[in-house]
């Protein structure tokens, strides 16, 4: 189910909300989990059935490992090693197999692919938080509990299938707090202006830079500069927009219940270096990179040394972009990041200073082209667009041929058009600035709501953001998440 | 204000706004879906093929008794208004194929009482099948109640109530479009030079299978649904109709297998129409009618249905 979708906004939602709220406030604690586990259930299987058995018994699996590390000490670490063979084992059969035997076949000339279920529904997302929770658990800082309670921890539907990626110690205790077992009006109220503003985020600007995206990266032999140019960027606010837009989705649909989930977006293109990028987007993979695969493989590598720490960056980065996706797209989105990384320690470590705005704009730069390479269909493509750039097909869009009154008329049929039809380039053009100015000045979600005051106005702005959202996605476009693929 | 009023008010006006424009698109019922209307009521303003898709459900089934399907070739210039005794609706949708077109088609036959089906056979119709615009689905009758689609049907209704004479559909209920009128009409000169062109490339034109697969299932439904079937082949100018004679030629006879003896088919194109091929003021260029050959077309069609 979407959490842009009528059914999980006009039925799902609210019927899990007061199902909850009615058995917590007559203290049926264990059946509103178990609720709300069902309802996770039901929320993962409606996308697809056949996926449900894999989540559970991957929930199953990690909940006995972590009780017998809890109960048997001495079996702790065979028992951590086993449970993480069994994720990065299952991640690996289900999202890396073909990748790797059609490199093989390439290699070897044989062909060894073959039938399997198509990739789980967010099987990254439950795999590294189970990691998560299992390296947690070894070290002492997180103990299973009951099996309800593990499971509700896993699939609690706003984070379930594309984060943020959320440690046991951060959501059980809210789970189990007196206080978060009530309607709390300030949550709820704080979590639909949240929930609105990413609806809109998603619905009206991700999917309607998509068609433009779309639109160039399907075809990128021909393209201009200025049509390349702007498919790059177009896919660069996509995404912006799409992943911001469903963390704020997430964060506002778990504060009506009460739950914090950590931020996991803030910002990111205001960054003024690649490090501070990294540290504001897709924040809690971030932190499960550096704590879980940077910080064991400079460890491994003691004693410290500047140059293994550079190489374990570059190792993790390169990890982090085939977590992305099985194709070497990925492996290079990660490759320039961990490229942009180092670069970036050794400059910082030189003592090297440049003005915030160019460091901005660099920043901006080096992350749009690492987005051609994620959103592009083979490396060849991403660098057909790139070469664009450099205007051997020309510097202007063949629609700007006909002058500025086509560019007018283009701006024009493109705004009224944007839900359901083709986008042209002066469209383009124009909303590139403005979601360049709304990226580059403006506050983001949690900014404006830090101190959420309720007032007419934000009654206004949600109900809006609503109205025009409900009027977008009744449009019938494409209306997946990008980090569904994930 | 406190947060639950926030939450009970944001809510309820989200909710009245919505259900608002929903009831208000009910209410306005600009495709004829819930309300009874007469023939010509309903007038296209923008998206003719969602709208026309739409105008399937209820309107054209209801008032119609006969349709002409096909491309732009048939919606262009055809005033079916003039087929006397037969109220013919021009389902025709520009630049559209014939699996675009199956969906409207069909259901135009399944919900209503056909008593002919009109088929404008030009090759562009089989040329593809892909679906060149998303609107052309059963999504569309959800959408058509509170959409972007609405926003811009309102937008060009206002637009062409004040500047009517922008509207290409302005003149007809009857579904025919105005092509071309403040365009100079091709001439002799450019028609043989148009001709010439295509001489040089002796390929055939391409039938795609799947197309021909749309046009069988909305035959057979018609058969089922007892309509008449009268198919033409679309008239080209003269010279151009020669200068790809033996193409012509081959196409006709792909199509002519797809009918049987009980239909009726008439090819424009042959010497006993040279009235209409012949002279180069019934075509507005080199496919498209002029409204002298809408006219013609219009006649022959009533000539078929009388006899």
């Amino acid at each position: 189910m979407l959490f842009n979708s009528f059914e999980y906004i006009l039925l799902f939602l609210p019927i899990c909300v007061c199902g909850y709220f009615l058995m917590t406030s007559r203290g049926l604690l264990q059946s509103s989990k178990l609720w709300l586990l069902g309802c996770s259930l039901f929320f993962y299987a409606y996308w697809n059935i056949r996926y449900l058995p894999i989540i559970t018994g991957s929930v199953a699996v990690n909940y006995l490992v972590a009780a017998v590390m809890v109960r048997r000490p001495d079996l702790k670490r065979p028992f951590l090693l086993l449970g993480l063979l069994f994720n990065i084992g299952l991640l690996g059969y289900f999202k890396y197999a073909d990748f790797f035997l059609a490199n093989i076949t390439m290699l070897v000339g044989v062909d060894y692919t073959f039938e399997r279920m198509a990739l789980p529904l967010a099987i990254s997302f439950f795999s590294l938080q189970q990691i998560a929770f299992l390296v947690d658990n070894y070290e002492g800082s997180a103990k299973p509990g009951g099996f309800v309670d593990y499971a509700t921890f896993v699939t609690f539907f706003p984070q379930l299938i594309a984060g943020p990626i959320v440690h046991h110690r951060e959501v059980m205790p809210q789970f189990e707090s007196d206080e978060n077992k009530l309607v709390n009006y300030d949550n709820i109220a704080k979590g639909i202006a949240i929930f609105a503003i990413g609806l809109f985020k998603k619905t009206v600007i991700a999917d309607t830079f998509a068609r433009m995206a779309d639109n160039g990266f399907s075809n990128p032999a021909g393209l201009s500069a200025t049509e390349s140019l702007l498919s790059i960027l177009s896919y660069t606010f996509q995404l912006y927009y799409d992943f911001g837009g469903y963390m704020d989705m997430a964060i506002g649909a778990a504060l009506i219940f009460n739950i914090t989930l950590p931020i996991n977006f803030n910002s990111p293109f205001k960054s003024a270096n690649i490090i501070d990028f990294w540290r504001r987007w897709h924040i809690t993979l971030s932190n499960f990179i550096t704590t879980y695969l940077y910080t064991p493989i400079v460890r491994a590598w003691l004693p410290f040394s500047v140059s293994k720490s550079l190489m374990a960056i570059g190792i993790t980065m390169l990890i982090a972009g085939l977590w992305h996706g099985a194709a070497w797209t990925f492996v290079l989105f990660g490759g320039i990041h961990g490229t942009a990384l180092i670069a970036n320690h050794l400059w910082r470590r030189h003592g090297f200073k440049i003005p915030a705005p160019i460091g901005v704009a660099l920043t901006f730069g080096v992350t749009a082209v690492s987005l051609c390479f994620f959103r592009a269909l083979s490396v060849s493509d991403a660098m057909t667009m790139l070469a664009n750039l450099s205007g051997k097909n020309g510097l202007l869009p063949f629609s700007f041929n006909d002058g500025p009154y086509a560019l007018l008329l283009n701006l024009k049929e493109s705004i009224i058009y944007s839900g359901m039809g083709t986008f042209e380039m002066g469209t383009g053009t124009l909303l590139t600035a403005c979601a360049a100015f709304w990226v580059f000045s403006m506050r983001n979600t949690h900014q404006l709501f830090a101190n959420f005051k309720p007032s007419w106005g934000k009654v206004l702005l949600c109900s809006a953001c609503l109205c025009v959202s409900f009027l977008y996605m009744n449009s019938f476009a494409e209306k997946e998440f990008l980090y569904f693929d994930f | 204000m406190t947060s639950k009023r926030f939450t009970l008010i944001t809510l309820a006006l989200t909710i009245a706004l919505s259900t608002g424009f929903v009831l208000f698109n009910i209410f306005m019922d600009e495709f004829g879906i819930h309300s009874n209307t007469k023939p010509g009521d309903i007038k296209i303003w923008t998206y003719n093929r969602a709208s026309k898709y739409l105008m399937s459900l209820n309107y054209i089934p209801s008032n119609f008794k006969a349709i002409l399907i096909g491309s732009s070739s048939s919606a262009a210039m055809v005033d079916t208004k003039g087929i006397s005794s037969v109220p013919t609706y021009n389902l025709s949708l520009n630049g559209a194929n014939i699996c675009e077109m199956a969906p409207a088609a069909i259901e135009t036959l399944e919900r209503g009482n056909m008593r002919y089906l009109f088929i404008c056979l030009d090759p562009y119709l089989t040329k593809n099948s892909h679906m060149k615009t998303n609107e052309l689905s059963p999504e569309l009758l959800s959408s058509s109640y509170g959409s972007l689609f609405n926003i811009k049907f309102y937008l060009y209704k206002s637009l062409y109530t004040l500047f009517p004479e922008k509207n290409p559909y302005r003149n007809s209920g009857w579904g025919y479009r105005l092509a071309g009128e403040n365009e100079k009409p091709i001439t002799q000169a450019q028609a043989d030079a148009y001709a010439a062109k295509i001489a040089k490339g002796s390929q055939p034109f391409a039938i795609d299978p799947q197309a021909v697969r749309c046009l069988k299932e909305i035959i057979m439904t018609a058969r089922t649904e007892g309509t008449r079937i009268v198919a033409y082949f679309h008239p080209k100018p003269e010279v151009i109709f020669q200068a790809a004679r033996s193409q012509y030629l081959e196409y006709q006879k792909e199509m002519k297998a797809l009918l049987s003896p009980e239909d009726i088919l008439v090819d424009l194109n042959d010497p006993a129409y040279d009235e209409l091929t012949g002279d180069i003021s019934n075509f507005h260029d080199t496919t498209h009618l002029s409204a002298s050959g809408g006219r013609s077309i219009v006649k022959i069609l009533n000539q078929i249905v009388s006899q």
